[in-house]
């Protein structure tokens, strides 16, 4: 009896994938619950908020099974953008049947790919996500204005893989409901408070503040329901 | 109907070693040099993409108001330096911070810039085109130029079987040519592989060089691609740190690449700052001028001590290094063909 629960959880508690199945991954930008409007100006009780770019970099995203990488996406990396609502939605194919539990990417571009030259696509260095003065990576860009900043706008470039300040940051995120589609929050309001807890408004290179705002982002990603 | 696997593979294959036999052409490594550390397997040469790369190179058309190209801070009679300016000269004739080192066998640098800011050959570009001191453009508003124009998408086409222009291919052409800028045929060059003798005067400056000066400056490079802190007093005016700026380590403060000494003759003036017009300056400072500090390399701290003499003599072994072929060489110079194909030579 004990080892047909077992079964039982193991079957209908992860998401099983046929085969040349496809998943759907769909990143939607929210600010205390609601959809982020791209600038426009959006108020809540004690702030006002404009937002006028936001983009960042997923990579390496795979799917996991019991700690067990079942699916690893053989693109690099994804450039998200706000402003381009079909690059918030990624579509992983696999060509085996799999179940998976887990969903695992990467906010930010790692220490390798970094120092592998010129690359294209996403990463094609006319994307705006490369700093010109030194080489790397932006993982992260948002810019935009807020009444709770001193001076109003913010100015957040981050980024950097050389240790002590790599900023690329690791994320897994629990998958419960059985469905191709998944969906994933990032809700902003709490992070975007800490910009004036944490440091500069402005952030243009790598900097312990840098990777502060990095681990901050990370925490702010959730499945929705 | 899908073809046969093998078909395919025994395709791939003679393509690859049709590559690979031209790049060898394109390409090939000094006798008495080590192996380059460029990895030419993610950025294969081809003839037309270095053609590419030299037209860029040499122009003004990566620059915001199409006055300055690569080859306007990095001329190739001056070792691909910036003639006669201490710090280089860009847009609206704004002043940059550094001296803009001279170009020379980059297939074997692992970083670049004084500080190492430029990790591949490949971003290189990117920094002068986005610097608002010289060339003061965008690398998208780059592309944009290089589409519209009546010379780049052919050019692009012939380098990659199609006119599709980006900035990868781009900033890879750029490297390719630069890549092939390789100075290997000084006198020095002739002494190692036996073809010709050093005067008395040079064995005895290279005598002198191997005791005091290669362990930085190593040969056959005569660079150890490290940062080190060579005694320079610090410019207040350009407070420049080197390498910390990069690193964030206060160890690292004051340290600079160390530059080639290759073809130093005509790469004047010296330093990272250009503070320096001769080499008799340079000599002056590692006999004389040394200012200790924290990071200041253990190999100077007690100076340096050359007679007159003996700096006669180093600067005779010096001047061995000058290659005049690299200086006047036609794959390298001004493409006139490219730009003017109508002009008689
Ligand atoms: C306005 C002058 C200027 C222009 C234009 C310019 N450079 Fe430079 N270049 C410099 C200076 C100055 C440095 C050193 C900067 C530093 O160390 O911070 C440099 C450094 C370099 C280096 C690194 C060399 C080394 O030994 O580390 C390379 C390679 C290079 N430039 C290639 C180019 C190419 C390719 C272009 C055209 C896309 C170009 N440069 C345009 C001034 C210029
Ligand atoms: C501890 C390492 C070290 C030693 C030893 C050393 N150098 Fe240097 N050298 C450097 C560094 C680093 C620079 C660049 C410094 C800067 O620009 O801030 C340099 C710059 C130079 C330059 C200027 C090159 C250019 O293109 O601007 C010349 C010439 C030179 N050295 C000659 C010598 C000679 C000759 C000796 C021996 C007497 C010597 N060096 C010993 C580290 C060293």
């Amino acid at each position: 009896m004990k080892f047909i629960l077992i079964l039982w959880f193991s079957y209908f508690g992860s998401k099983i994938v046929s085969a040349q199945d496809k998943i759907h991954l769909e990143w939607q930008v929210q600010y205390l619950g609601q959809n982020v409007p791209l600038n426009e100006l959006y108020a809540t009780k004690t702030d006002t908020l404009t937002i006028k770019e936001l983009k960042w970099y997923i990579s390496k995203v795979s799917l996991i099974q019991d700690d067990q990488i079942v699916f690893s996406d053989p693109t690099i990396a994804h450039l998200l953008n706000i402003a381009d609502p079909k690059s918030l939605e990624i579509e992983l194919k696999s060509r085996k049947k799999i179940s998976f539990n887990k969903l695992q990417f990467c906010i930010g571009i790692d220490s390798l790919t970094n120092v592998s030259g010129a690359l294209g696509g996403d990463l094609d260095p006319t994307k705006g996500m490369y700093w010109t003065w030194q080489s790397g990576y932006i993982n992260i860009k948002i810019e935009g204005e807020s009444n709770s900043i001193t001076n109003r706008d913010f100015q957040l470039h981050l980024g950097g893989y050389l240790p002590p300040f790599a900023a690329i940051q690791t994320i897994v995120l629990p998958i419960t409901n059985a469905s191709n589609d998944i969906k994933i929050g990032i809700e902003l309001a709490s992070w975007l408070g800490q910009i004036s807890l944490i440091g500069p408004a402005h952030i243009m290179s790598p900097s312990k503040e840098a990777v502060s705002m990095s681990k901050e982002f990370a925490k702010q990603f959730f499945i929705l329901k | 109907m899908i073809p046969n696997r093998k078909y395919i593979f025994c395709l791939a294959a003679i393509v690859l070693m049709a590559f690979t036999t031209v790049s060898k052409k394109l390409f090939s490594v000094p006798k008495h040099f080590p192996k380059p550390v460029y990895d030419f397997s993610k950025n294969l040469l081809n003839a037309s993409s270095i053609t590419l790369g030299r037209a860029l190179f040499y122009d003004p058309i990566l620059s915001r108001k199409n006055t300055i190209s690569c080859a306007s801070c990095h001329s190739p009679y001056a070792a691909f330096t910036h003639i006669d300016h201490h710090l280089s000269h860009g847009i609206d004739d704004r002043i940059g911070t550094r001296n803009s080192p001279a170009l020379m066998n980059l297939a074997w640098q692992n970083s670049f810039m004084w500080d190492g800011a430029i990790n591949h050959l490949d971003m290189q570009a990117l920094a002068p085109i986005s610097h608002p001191d010289e060339m003061g453009s965008k690398i998208d508003s780059v592309i944009i130029r290089l589409q519209r124009s009546t010379l780049y998408p052919t050019l692009f086409y012939k380098a990659y079987g199609d006119s599709t222009i980006t900035g990868e291919r781009t900033l890879k052409s750029i490297a390719q040519f630069i890549l092939c800028i390789v100075s290997a045929n000084a006198k020095y060059d002739r002494i190692i592989q036996g073809k010709e003798k050093f005067t008395a005067q040079e064995a005895n400056g290279y005598r002198l060089f191997q005791k005091k000066c290669s362990s930085c400056h190593k040969e056959p490079l005569f660079t150890n691609y490290q940062f080190e802190n060579n005694g320079l007093p610090i410019d207040p005016k350009l407070n420049d740190l080197g390498r910390m700026k990069i690193s964030h380590c206060s160890s690292d403060s004051l340290k600079f690449k160390v530059p080639t000494l290759r073809n130093i003759e005509y790469s004047y003036p010296y330093m990272h700052d250009g503070r320096f017009k001769t080499l008799s300056e340079v000599l002056h400072h590692y006999t004389q001028g040394i200012v200790q500090s924290k990071t200041l390399s253990p190999l100077l701290q007690q100076g340096i001590i050359l007679s007159s003499n003996e700096k006669v003599d180093l600067t005779a072994f010096l001047l061995t290094l000058s290659d005049k072929e690299f200086l006047f060489k036609a794959e390298y110079a001004y493409p006139k063909h490219i730009f003017f194909p109508q002009a008689k030579e």
